[in-house]
């Protein structure tokens, strides 16, 4: 990842959830951090930073903490009095309500489920079949004694194969659309700072 | 390092370095670094909140074509800091009096 891509998922995480003004002010911080670490330790710094979205974590629940009232400890005279109390909008993104989330879920997979279901095994079983057989089919050609025939029945068969390798892969890529679509649905519109799995 | 840091040690700490000379986001970083474990990304927030209790300032300066953010140390900050410096040798002491078994008494 490009500390370009770094900072802008970092301000995707934070925007809504803290004032603009301040994700400014965080965006900032860590964009000149990444100058003044220099082109050499990019990586490095990103390592240690961990994902953005660990990072915005962390500040988000650093937020939080500091919303509440520090708790004066006797005789340690490190709390000052007078901190002022937050005047912050919530650090929570606003979005859809998770129940409602949870609805069109269910919604989703009793009128789509079938389909994608159908679509995805279909797909697939055609697909190792084409394979097999395809594969099974060049195999034979071994035995062919004309140099024509070799060939009509070896390509034929190593055609049907590649035939089916697509479709599997056609498979695979509409399950991966489909939980991609889900993830991204679940962090642009539905509301909360849910602990999600890492990765984008 | 098998003893944390709290956060009234670290806010101590960051702004001990300053007492020595102001210094941006990543300098402070290096030189706390340098001889704590802390990661990367602890120092952002501690820096909001000292700056937001007025124990610091920041400046902008001018650095290869772009600004760079400085911060200071204020009056408020010096007190703060003594403060820490004085509950910290205090709290050592008696650390240091338990650990030698000299707290019985004769």
């Amino acid at each position: 990842m490009s500390k370009e891509t770094y900072l802008r998922f970092l301000r995707s995480y934070l925007t809504g959830r803290l004032p603009a003004g301040e994700v400014e002010e965080i965006v900032r911080y860590y964009t000149e951090y990444f100058a003044d670490a220099g082109e050499s330790r990019e990586q490095a710094v990103m390592a240690e930073l961990g994902s953005p979205e660990r990072l915005a974590q962390q500040i988000l629940g650093q937020r939080r903490q500091e919303e509440l009232v520090p708790v004066p400890e006797p005789n340690s005279g490190y709390w000052q009095e007078g901190v002022p109390a937050a005047e912050y909008a919530p650090a929570v993104r606003r979005g859809i309500p998770t129940w409602a989330y949870i609805l069109l879920l269910v919604l989703a997979a009793v009128f789509a489920g079938p389909v994608l279901v159908g679509l995805v095994f279909g797909l697939g079983l055609a697909g190792v079949l084409c394979v097999v057989i395809g594969l099974g089919v060049a195999g034979g050609a071994v035995g062919r004694f004309s140099l024509a025939g070799f060939l009509y029945q070896a390509g034929g068969g190593l055609i049907a194969s590649a035939v089916g390798l697509v479709l599997l892969l056609g498979a695979i890529l509409i399950v991966w659309l489909t939980a991609k679509l889900l993830r991204w649905f679940r962090n642009t519109w539905v509301e909360g700072g849910a602990a999600y799995e890492e990765g984008y | 390092m098998i003893f944390q840091l709290t956060a009234p040690l670290l806010d101590g700490c960051v702004l001990a370095i300053l007492e020595q000379g102001d210094a941006y986001g990543y300098s402070l970083t290096q030189q706390l670094k340098g001889e704590i474990d802390i990661s990367e990304s602890t120092l952002y927030p501690v820096l909001r909140r000292l700056q937001r209790e007025g124990c610091l300032t920041v400046y902008d300066r001018q650095f290869q074509g772009r600004n760079r953010r400085y911060y200071a140390i204020t009056p408020t900050g010096r007190e703060l800091l003594s403060d820490c410096r004085g509950s910290w040798s205090d709290y050592t002491a008696r650390v240091a009096r338990i650990l030698s078994g000299g707290t019985r008494d004769e």
